[in-house]
């Protein structure tokens, strides 16, 4: 189960917070911080930890149960979900959002699209031979 | 879904002062609500019009179950008291029973988590007046918040308040919020408060002249709820 220890981040008070707390148990889910069918604090629990409302958090995890990445269970809890389809398809998600934001960084930055590739592929392979040399 | 309270068009001068001037706003039920205002915008005759214990000039206000103002509605708001009423000789734990004895639904098990919640153990035996600004702050939340009621009204609680006392308030407020009440907290702390609150209302001159949620500020603005605070007053010139 996530622990109030693992949890903490900062929020930025820009972003709505409950599309921040989504976000937070997407990634632990795709990190495997907790395992699939693994248990999540309540929403009672959540709002004490983060110190945010309870209806903020409410609003998180109807959220996520509507997109299918937590369930509940009556009088249990909620869980995330042991679907393998949920946690390649959210992989997938994070990665291509992380992917448009290099890429628009990198134009933003004056690279052409060819650059980027280049610079991207030399730059994995820099990488590999560091860690080689290591 | 029908709002814990409503205020409508309420104006209350004092002598030849307005110092509310027509302010609206609706308290959904369970919800924490924000007064934001910059000082002698009105923030505490609102509070205490609402309490009852100011008389309107002029419009109206709805209660919780409809409850007649006076006595009946009083039953269904909990506002916090003033700190410097409290007899010389009155120590923390005596404010309790007091309480204990004058409210119907004082509850003890309430009241025995916010004492720890807020670190007043250590504080019971000693007397009131004598007390720092902080601990006197969260003795007062602890007095209000240990009635089980429908709305609370609290005034400035983080008002000259350290970041531990502050933590600690706001522990108190999200973990002992009876899950249908709601709470009216005023205060011109909008940084330290902004994550505890669903919504807000900005109070200039004894008006409201903004309401909105605050995931919708941030969603539909793309700012926190202080910067669209400082956007509010600069323009209404009343900072």
């Amino acid at each position: 189960m996530l622990t109030v220890e693992s949890w903490g981040f900062d929020f930025d008070d820009r972003t709505p917070i409950f599309r921040q707390i989504v976000l937070r148990f997407r990634r632990a889910f795709v990190r495997g911080e907790s395992p699939p069918g693994g248990r999540i604090p309540s929403i009672r629990e959540m709002s004490a930890l983060l110190k945010v409302n309870t209806n903020t958090c409410q609003r998180a995890y109807q959220e996520m149960e509507r997109d299918g990445l937590i369930y509940s269970k009556r009088g249990t809890g909620y869980f995330f979900t042991e679907d393998d389809t949920m946690l390649n398809q959210t992989r997938r998600e994070l990665a291509l959002e992380s992917l448009r934001r290099f890429v628009e960084e990198m134009r933003a930055l004056g690279c052409g699209d060819e650059d980027i590739v280049t610079e991207l592929t030399a730059y994995m392979k820099g990488d590999e031979q560091h860690d080689a040399d290591s | 879904m029908t709002p814990i309270l409503e205020v409508r068009s309420l104006e209350k001068s004092f002598g030849g002062l307005r110092a509310l001037n027509g302010a609206d706003l609706s308290i959904p039920a369970g919800q924490i609500v924000g007064l934001l205002g910059p000082n002698a915008s009105g923030k505490t005759t609102l509070l205490k019009t609402v309490a009852g214990l100011l008389q309107p000039t002029a419009g109206g206000i709805r209660y919780p179950g409809d409850a007649a103002p006076g006595p009946d509605a009083r039953k269904t708001v909990a506002f916090c008291p003033d700190a410097m009423m409290f007899p010389r000789w009155m120590r923390v734990r005596d404010a309790f029973t007091f309480y204990k004895d004058m409210y119907p639904d004082y509850s003890e098990a309430r009241a025995g988590k916010l004492i720890d919640t807020l670190g007043l153990e250590e504080f019971l035996n000693a007397r009131i007046l004598r007390l720092s600004k902080g601990m006197r702050e969260r003795l007062i939340l602890g007095l209000t918040l240990s009635r089980e009621t429908m709305l609370y009204l609290l005034d400035e609680p983080l008002d000259g308040i350290d970041p531990v006392g502050k933590t600690q308030i706001i522990d108190a407020i999200l973990t002992l919020k009876p899950e249908d009440a709601s709470i009216l907290i005023s205060t011109h702390m909008v940084k330290d408060t902004e994550r505890i609150l669903d919504s807000v209302h900005f109070l200039s001159k004894g008006k409201v002249v903004f309401s909105g949620g605050c995931d919708d500020i941030r969603e539909q603005r793309g700012q926190t709820v202080e910067q669209a605070y400082l956007e509010v007053f600069i323009h209404e010139g009343s900072i």
